[in-house]
């Protein structure tokens, strides 16, 4: 299917987005084959942040979703 | 890669998540639950720079030009991000509770369905870009990782 450049472009825009997470989440995956040797109190403080981060993108993808 | 070197690569990931026990165990579920959060905050990120919403006056349609999602897509896109994100902070906060020195919380099979929830989502966004592809894969191997692990 041939591609609209401004199609294109957005894409690219996309893709620059999307590249340097992708690498974070291939870390991610490394690590958890590896043993970081965290103490429960930094587990739980890692934890903590991310439950944070996630009930804050709740909250703003539940006012997005609404149509 | 030949076949020898992925069985020593199998038989490597069986040996250091199979055999994992007590903070070692608890370590390997949080990164695992900590690996999957990174993915939903990265499909946040992928669909704010696919739709650009709009800040007033409830940001639920795009201004993104070209348009590369409709406001249906990102208002459906949305609501599954939002059940995700719950399940994901209901992980954390199972995590956070779960004493080492006790068996794992049953509760935590949640986490191969939070797995599964991603992989959906990624697969919504999917017709819009072939950077989904990039998390498709990355979530494949995550949830292989979770299989191995027993998680």
């Amino acid at each position: 299917m041939p591609v609209n450049p401004d199609q294109l472009s957005g894409y690219i825009a996309l893709f620059q987005a999307a590249l340097p997470l992708g690498i974070q989440m291939v870390q991610g995956i490394r690590a958890l084959l590896a043993d970081h040797g965290l103490t429960n109190e930094e587990i739980n403080a890692l934890e903590q942040q991310a439950v944070t981060e996630a009930e804050a993108l709740k909250a703003k993808r539940e006012r997005q979703g609404q149509s | 890669m030949t076949n020898r070197l992925r069985f020593a690569v199998v038989i490597f990931i069986v040996a250091t998540l199979g055999c994992a026990s007590g903070l070692k165990l608890k370590r390997r579920v949080s990164q695992a639950h900590l690996t999957a959060h990174s993915l939903i905050m990265t499909l946040d990120v992928l669909e704010d720079a696919a739709c650009k919403p709009d800040p007033a006056p409830a940001d639920n349609h795009c201004t993104a030009v070209p348009v590369i999602l409709t406001d249906a897509q990102h208002q459906r896109f949305s609501q599954l991000l939002a059940q995700a994100a719950e399940a994901d902070a209901r992980v954390g906060r199972v995590i956070i509770l779960w004493n080492p020195d006790t068996p794992k919380p049953t509760d935590l099979a949640s986490l191969t369905a939070l797995a599964q929830q991603i992989k959906a989502i990624a697969e919504e966004l999917a017709p819009s870009s072939k950077a989904v592809e990039i998390l498709k894969t990355a979530i494949d191997l995550l949830n292989a990782a979770l299989q191995i692990g027993g998680v």
